[in-house]
């Protein structure tokens, strides 16, 4: 029997192996390069792959390294970043042609802490334009396809990040996840998505989509995985200024913490447009773990129903605001013309897609003038109802359990023409989103066609080690 | 001036803020250097950065608010205020619009108050270079802390206006918030202004006027726009709804062609910035530092030293020249001869040399030690004057070049009376003249002995003794 | 109720050019949308607060300090003179 490739391996593992002296770093790099170049070409993931860069990092780490005890909580360990997060002296494209040749000045602030914590940046993945998208296939460099089944979308956003971890091209990811772009790839890939409390994670890097909403995010094979990596980037920033200056606690998972936890089960989820094997998945979980945890409850979220019209307002809003800077002015695309006012609108008309058209005209709608109050004065006032109802549910219980998403993944092209009908998939991951509070995605143990179902676990703000410590119990149910 | 109507000026001003860096980076806030040499990711707008808020500007903007009667809102929050332009690198401008750092102040001007509706911080955009065929952005600018003032529609008259924005920069300047200086564009002003026919409740349609960049612009603008408008008034016509640009050379004030109908700006509040919170102690500890505003020390000034208001004005027209003439009279308490010899003999040097008192090499000590010889009758007011020159030239102190010189007026008597009956002996026929009833004469005799004592003696110690002697 | 020409005015202020076939279509597709969002009108808010950040953190402020970037300029693009260039600006 052949042994797993390293690639496949956990990063606790493949530091267990580094201080043993079985594999050396160039080892690791090695193995997840190899598995970049047989999968790569058909799964689309990464827009940029630093093969010779990675290569020299490890081979310096190799050198330099002599005993363990420097060994830092990602050395060595090839992390891909979400082509909409900065990486100096790197091209961050944001899937877009208006930003196609943009070569950024600095590293995000995560990207730098990644980089503190020893890991090697390996390359840029894939994403719906301006992470504006659920499954990948609206970027300027061709859709992503799905590694469990090439004719099916990866989910979105950040489906590259998602799909180069699930194929073991990188052993973790960053995501961004405004509307649920980490946990709803990961649901559709199969892996783990964590979405941190809002101003958690230093957004400073982070091209901005809409700035109340937009958290980086972590894709990880395993929980494990994913909260070394989350420990690594949370944190308070200067650079960003709606960053919390609570002090970040090293989390290490422990799944019979649940044994204290009542898990929350909100009513309005098993409502219409929910795929009813979904929907029985969730529930034998659920079961599953009855007998660890304290208790089930079960609890009411009535906003739940506003939550795409109030999450799509405010986005597009927002987002209508920070494309403004993308004018062919002083970076990036420019379409040539002869008078600025035509620079301008050619510019924007040819480097944007249509659904970032679409979203930016629908938030310039929404802001302008006798409009403000009616749309996005409304849907702040709704984004609150809804933060209200979470403040409520978690006085009840620890954790909230839903699926992830509502459907199983779909054909690459089938639904891309039904804007509206994009959106509604966002049903059980945008509320997390408008209430600013964290929610991570994993894989539940039953699949259906092959496919995985996304499990979500909400937790209150800054209850990501609550959240992970559940999932880590639904991990566990196979083992 | 046409009295059908009455004039209503309000004003606008932004005043940039002399802080180390700019109000959203870390980026020097002043620089003179190549352009785009002085900018950052942030004041760039690249894509991924975010602002953070100078703590200086923040409180610098306090204090202005202070100062003009302002109240300071213990809750004021950031917008974004949108437009497309180059030199706008973000799109949008961050500035303050439901929720300003301070309202509803005022200034006095000649005993009326003129309201301040609102003063808050925005940043700076950028400059440009215009040709005809293309233009040049420098982001340099960018991002620079800005407040800017408003004021009601109180204003009456150009010549008011005037005033207003002459007392506002001097108070600036007091408050070492802005250096003011027009033509490096720390100190911007952009009227709006109405006719309303007398006795009419409703306001005219008003007009905004642009790219004025002198006191005396701001003025001749102002008389234009007054005379245009009551031509179109007198004739029936309507008042259009525009911003002018004002034309320096030619004295007119033209459409700006290319700027669209009435922008709508989008305003939402800032995501990037929560909301700015101050509590009593922050607002009192800047309340604290603020130095006395010039119409408080003009009040002292005259009340205490019973100095006229000519005199008290020049003064007071910058900060560092009252200082100087607050550290003088503490050591030479004449009041009079104090101002005197600042607005004539020290005015005269640095208007001379192109300096301001900060660079005069006279210490106001040194004044005071040179004053007190005066008052003392040790020296003559000529003499003085002489002394003051050197002191200039040599940076010797006064009583250095009175000792080497050996300038001292003398007491000695023996002096006078030897020099007297030197001169008068020297002058038998002027005496005879003097003696036989043309007493104008006396004169040329004080001359003479000035002239043997070499200005040892007052002229008027030399005719109290000559009178007696004769 | 969204007209193709409301769409056209929005579409000047956010400067995009768009075609006469684009701008059709996307009124319609916005059309549906807009509608789908009038949901949250029927709601009774007149007691709620807007809520505007995510957090409730107060914004904390910088120290007045100096940190100079150097040769941002090289990432920038465009550029004649080390100025950005454009076509003329009309004023």
């Amino acid at each position: 029997m052949t042994s797993p490739d390293l690639c496949d391996l956990a990063i606790s593992v493949l530091h267990n192996k580094i201080k043993n002296r079985e594999i050396k770093f160039s080892d690791i790099i090695t193995s997840v390069i190899k598995r970049i170049k047989s999968e790569d070409q058909k799964i689309n993931g990464y827009i940029s792959i630093f093969e010779e860069d990675a290569i020299n990092q490890a081979v310096e780490l190799d050198k330099m390294m002599k005993n363990f005890e420097q060994l830092k909580p990602l050395s060595g360990i090839p992390i891909a970043v979400k082509d909409n997060i900065c990486v100096k002296d790197k091209l961050t494209t944001c899937g877009s042609k208006i930003l196609a040749n943009f070569i950024s000045p600095y590293d995000a602030t995560a990207v730098a802490k990644l980089r503190a914590a020893g890991a090697i940046i390996i390359g840029k993945t894939n994403l719906d334009e301006f992470a504006m998208g659920s499954s990948t296939e609206t970027s300027y460099f061709g859709p992503t396809s799905n590694p469990i089944d090439n004719r099916y979308v990866p989910g979105g956003s950040s489906g590259g990040s998602a799909a180069v971890v699930k194929y073991s091209g990188a052993l973790g990811a960053l995501g961004s996840d405004t509307g649920g772009s980490v946990r709803h790839p990961a649901a559709f890939c199969g892996v783990a998505g964590l979405k941190p409390t809002y101003g958690r994670v230093s957004r400073y890097g982070l091209v901005a989509f809409a700035s109340s909403l937009d958290c980086i995010g972590v894709l990880g094979k395993t929980v494990a995985d994913t909260a070394i990596i989350f420990n690594t980037i949370a944190g308070h920033d200067e650079m960003d200024a709606t960053t919390i200056n609570t002090p970040v606690k090293n989390i290490s998972v422990d799944s019979n913490a649940i044994k204290n936890y009542t898990i929350g089960i909100p009513k309005e989820v098993f409502a219409e447009g929910l795929d009813g094997r979904i929907a029985k998945v969730i529930d034998d979980t659920i079961n599953n773990l009855r007998s660890r945890c304290r208790n089930i409850k079960e609890v009411s979220l009535p906003g739940t129903k506003y939550a795409i019209a109030t999450y799509y307002l405010i986005c597009m809003a927002e987002a209508s605001s920070n494309l403004a800077r993308y004018d062919g002015v002083k970076y990036g695309l420019r379409v040539s013309s002869s008078e600025l006012k035509d620079l301008y609108a050619r510019t924007r008309d040819d480097g944007f897609n249509t659904e970032v058209k679409r979203r930016i005209l629908i938030g310039t709608y929404g802001l302008s003038k006798g409009y403000y109050d009616e749309y996005y004065g409304t849907a702040q006032k709704v984004r609150n109802l809804i933060k209200q109802d979470f403040d409520q549910a978690f006085k009840d219980c620890n954790v909230i359990i839903t699926p992830t998403t509502p459907v199983l993944p779909f054909k690459l092209g089938e639904q891309i023409s039904d804007p509206l009908a994009m959106y509604l998939g966002d049903i059980f991951t945008t509320p997390a989103n408008l209430a600013g509070i964290t929610a991570i995605s994993i894989p539940a143990p039953v699949f259906i066609d092959n496919f995985p179902v996304g499990i979500q676990i909400t937790g209150p703000a800054l209850g990501e080690e609550q959240i992970l410590n559940t999932a880590k119990a639904i991990e566990e149910i196979n083992e | 001036m046409n009295s059908k109507y009455e004039v209503i000026i309000g004003l606008e001003v932004h005043i940039q803020l002399k802080t180390r860096t700019k109000l959203f980076c870390a980026c020097p806030a002043e620089f003179g250097g190549q352009p785009n040499t002085n900018i950052c990711p942030i004041c760039s707008g690249l894509p991924g950065v975010l602002p953070t808020v100078n703590q200086h500007a923040v409180d610098l903007a306090i204090k202005a608010g202070l100062a003009l009667n302002c109240q300071i809102s213990s809750k004021s929050s950031f917008a974004r205020k949108h437009y497309f332009y180059p030199d706008l690198p973000k799109g949008y401008q961050i500035t303050q619009y439901k929720e300003p750092l301070t309202t509803n102040g005022f200034i006095e001007i000649d005993g009326s108050k003129i309201q301040i509706r609102r003063l808050h911080l925005e940043e700076d955009s950028g400059k440009s270079i215009h040709s005809p065929t293309e233009s040049l952005i420098d982001f340099n600018r960018c991002g620079v802390p800005l407040i800017e003032i408003v004021t009601e529609p109180e204003i009456r008259s150009p010549v008011q206006a005037v005033k207003y924005l002459q007392t506002l920069r001097q108070i600036m300047r007091y408050l070492d918030v802005s250096d003011c200086d027009m033509e490096k564009a720390h100190f911007r002003c952009e009227p709006n202004i109405s006719l309303r026919p007398i006795g009419q409740k409703q306001f005219g349609v008003r007009t905004e006027l642009k790219n004025l960049n002198s006191l005396n612009s701001v003025h001749q603008a102002l008389d234009f726009e007054i005379n245009r408008q009551s031509e179109i008034l007198d004739t029936g016509g309507v008042i259009v709804q525009e911003t002018l640009f004002w034309d320096e050379q030619n004295r007119v004030a033209g459409t700006m062609r290319g700027k669209e109908e009435s922008e709508d700006y989008r305003y939402f509040p800032e995501p990037d910035l929560p909301v700015l919170v101050l509590n009593r102690e922050n607002i009192d500890n800047i309340k604290n530092t603020l130095p006395l505003l010039p119409w408080q020390r003009k009040k002292n000034l005259k009340e205490k030293y019973n100095l006229s208001e000519n005199i008290v004005n020049i003064i007071l027209e910058t900060k560092e020249f009252a200082d100087y003439f607050d550290e003088t009279i503490k050591l030479c308490d004449d009041a009079k001869l104090v101002a005197n010899w600042l607005i004539t003999e020290v005015k005269a040097v640095l208007n001379e040399k192109s300096i301001s008192i900060n660079e005069f090499n006279i210490i106001p000590k040194e004044l005071a030690d040179l004053l007190n010889l005066l008052r003392a009758q040790k020296i003559t007011g000529t003499v003085a004057k002489e002394i003051f020159t050197d002191m200039v030239l040599t940076k010797k102190t006064a009583i250095e070049i009175v000792n080497e010189k050996g300038l001292y007026l003398s007491n000695d008597d023996s002096l006078l009376i030897k020099s007297i009956d030197e001169v008068l002996a020297e002058n038998v026929d002027i005496v005879a003249k003097y003696k036989s009833g043309k007493t104008s004469v006396i004169s040329f005799l004080i001359g003479a002995v000035l002239k043997k004592t070499q200005g040892k003696l007052t002229p008027q110690k030399i005719k109290d003794k000559i009178l007696k002697k004769l | 109720m969204l007209t193709q020409t409301d769409l056209e005015k929005v579409a000047k202020l956010a400067k995009l050019g768009l075609t006469l076939e684009e701008s059709s279509r996307l009124t319609n597709e916005i059309e549906k949308i807009i509608s789908y969002f009038q949901q949250i009108k029927h709601l009774d808010l007149h007691d709620v607060t807007p809520m505007t950040h995510a957090v409730s953190i107060i914004l904390p402020l910088r120290y007045d300090e100096i940190r100079p970037t150097k040769c941002l300029v090289e990432y920038l693009s465009y550029k004649k003179f080390n100025y950005i260039s454009v076509p003329a600006v009309l004023e």
